[in-house]
């Protein structure tokens, strides 16, 4: 457990290395780009003066930081440079979209991914090869081009399904479906993989010599080894889902805090964008975490090796 | 681990390096099958389907879309090329030098330097990719080349990572400590012994790298930030296809196929190079 708490530590260093970067890097946008945002924004210099103040742009960059860390810790994000609303607020406003078509795409994702890999790895001849097949397909198509042709299919020439928009479970299904048949390709891909290492191990063919059960050997032996590189996999793309699909947020014209992002790119509302990076950052290291929490349960030996 | 030079010399090694000749040699003369110029616009032409004058059909400006498609290959894959050399030029010496582990007596000056940069890929993996290219995309504004830019910055941490790992197990090996034996400095342990000795893994990483490179450069066009539009590439072919696609579906399909074929491809030939690395020890 001693291993897991430094992990723990390590983490919460991760994070404050992260922010920091995004938050250096943010800053060497010219201070003067921000006063011509404002004044394109159609913004009074009063009012422009007044920002500037009230998000502390004119205290020099070292007290800027120290500002900055000091809400970070109390969870405070920082607000809007075009309309001064809380980021954390912003966020929380699109938060459930995105955990909606995070939840539903990842639930596709585990069923086709595991399926696909357990198919590549342990089935014959054809089968083996078509999902192989399929496995590399959904790894090469990226969203943007299977997200078009899936709404063209179903919603211009079928009729059967809406192409966007959120609140009802059915404008859910397209944008769930494609991308979690992408995210299948990575998780099928490791399954595969874990599955074809674990089946060949001498202790798999002990287990089948003793006469013990073709499930039994299968779940005891050969899953549950395979076990820890998939819910690996599966925890990293949570984490990314979690963080903003936004390619797929924007085809099927959903909200989220990936359409979020992408409008603060393109109006350089850099506060937006450092919040939702810090955002991102801290569900990817606490979702590392939790990986390596659940798979020491998981796997006796890292527990004791930890 | 030691797979590397081998690999220069193994008997498959030329079907490997034909198949990239192929696909260059491809790239370089499909313009001159292209039937139109693919910036000409005949606005009576506009969203014509597919047919025996328009091949792939026509998109809003009544452009050739074959035409448009075999000449924007060469900018794609030159957007690819340069974020795939900048996440490789930053992320190889990045990740060896988070690899190396000073000797005990020498470089024990910069023993600080490995964890840092550790912390530093870490903390540079956390940030998903394309919010990455976003970042950037904030930072320097939108247009191909810092679309490239962007993308390229999205994999340094992905590259650095494995080539730490390959690395690390270079730097144990027998032939590291024979070498630090007989007095050689760091610098010559880590570029001239410990790299070629990660080749396989090194070109995995590229191929790697040029893959999403080319994924996440053609997700930044479609999503609006590739700039200059008139120009043929196939993240930007995607974007006219996107606002056009109820009409006319396939102005955007074709430079998806393109775009898949190209991934598979490289993934076909990035998978070769890894299982091959790890069975031949």
């Amino acid at each position: 457990m001693n291993g897991l708490a430094r992990r723990a530590l390590a983490a919460v260093f991760t994070l404050w290395l992260a922010a920091t970067l995004v938050f250096f890097a943010l800053r060497l946008l010219p201070g003067d780009g921000l006063l011509t945002q404002l004044i394109e924004s159609g913004a009074s210099p009063a009012t422009i003066a007044e920002r500037r103040a009230a998000l502390g742009l004119d205290q020099p960059a070292a007290v800027q930081y120290a500002r900055f860390l000091g809400s970070l810790l109390t969870g405070d994000l920082g607000s809007s440079l075009l309309t001064g609303q809380p980021i954390v607020e912003i966020v929380a406003q699109q938060v459930g979209a995105t955990v909606e078509l995070a939840v539903a795409s990842l639930a596709v994702a585990v069923t086709a991914g595991i399926a696909l890999g357990a198919l590549a790895a342990l089935g014959t001849g054809l089968v083996r090869s078509l999902a192989d097949a399929v496995l590399a397909f959904v790894l090469s198509a990226p969203v943007y081009w299977t997200g078009t042709l899936a709404i063209f299919v179903f919603t211009a020439q079928l009729g059967l399904l809406p192409s966007g928009g959120a609140g009802r479970l059915s404008q859910l299904i397209l944008p769930a479906l494609v991308l979690g048949l992408q995210l299948s390709g990575g998780i099928g891909r490791v399954t595969q993989a874990a599955l074809a290492e674990t089946i060949y191990q001498p202790h798999v063919q002990t287990a089948r010599a003793k006469g013990l059960r073709r499930a039994t050997v299968f779940l005891q032996h050969v899953a549950r080894p395979a076990l820890p590189a998939i819910i690996g996999q599966i925890g990293i793309q949570a984490a990314f889902l979690l963080g903003g699909a936004v390619v797929t947020e924007s085809i099927f014209s959903r909200p989220g805090i990936g359409r979020l992002l992408l409008d603060a790119t393109l109006r350089q509302d850099y506060p937006v964008v450092q919040g939702i990076v810090i955002w991102a950052a801290t569900v990817v290291i606490v979702a590392n975490l939790l990986v390596d929490f659940t798979i020491a349960a998981v796997d006796p030996r890292l527990r004791e090796g930890a | 681990m030691n797979g590397g030079l081998a690999l220069i010399s193994q008997r498959r090694m030329p079907w490997r390096a034909l198949t990239i000749l192929a696909l260059i040699v491809l790239f370089v003369i499909a313009p001159a099958f292209a039937p139109y110029d693919p910036m000409a616009t005949a606005p009576t032409d506009q969203f014509l389907p597919p047919s025996a004058a328009h091949w792939l059909g026509t998109d809003q400006f009544g452009r050739d879309v074959l035409s448009r498609l075999l000449h924007g290959g060469q900018r794609t894959l030159a957007i690819a090329l340069i974020a795939a050399l900048l996440a490789l030029s930053v992320g190889i010496p990045l990740g060896l030098l988070a690899a190396w582990q000073p000797a005990s007596g020498r470089g024990a000056a910069l023993s600080w330097l490995p964890s840092l940069l550790n912390s530093l890929i870490e903390a540079l993996f956390a940030i998903p990719g394309l919010l990455l290219g976003l970042v950037t995309i904030t930072l320097i504004g939108s247009g191909p080349l810092p679309v490239a830019i962007a993308a390229g910055i999205s994999q340094i941490a992905p590259v650095a990572r494995l080539i730490q790992v390959a690395g690390r197990g270079a730097l144990i090996s027998p032939y590291v400590e024979a070498a630090r034996a007989i007095g050689a400095d760091e610098a010559r342990v880590l570029f001239r012994h410990a790299l070629p000795n990660i080749a396989g893994q090194i070109a995995a990483a590229s191929v790697l790298a040029f893959s999403y490179s080319l994924l996440n450069s053609a997700a930044l066009s479609f999503l609006g930030l590739g700039g200059a539009l008139g120009d043929p590439d196939w993240g930007a072919m995607l974007y006219d296809g996107r606002q056009a696609f109820r009409i006319a579906p396939w102005v955007g399909i074709a430079p998806g196929i393109a775009i898949t074929l190209m991934v598979w491809v490289a993934d076909r030939l990035g998978t070769r190079l890894t299982t091959r690395n790890n069975g031949g020890g």
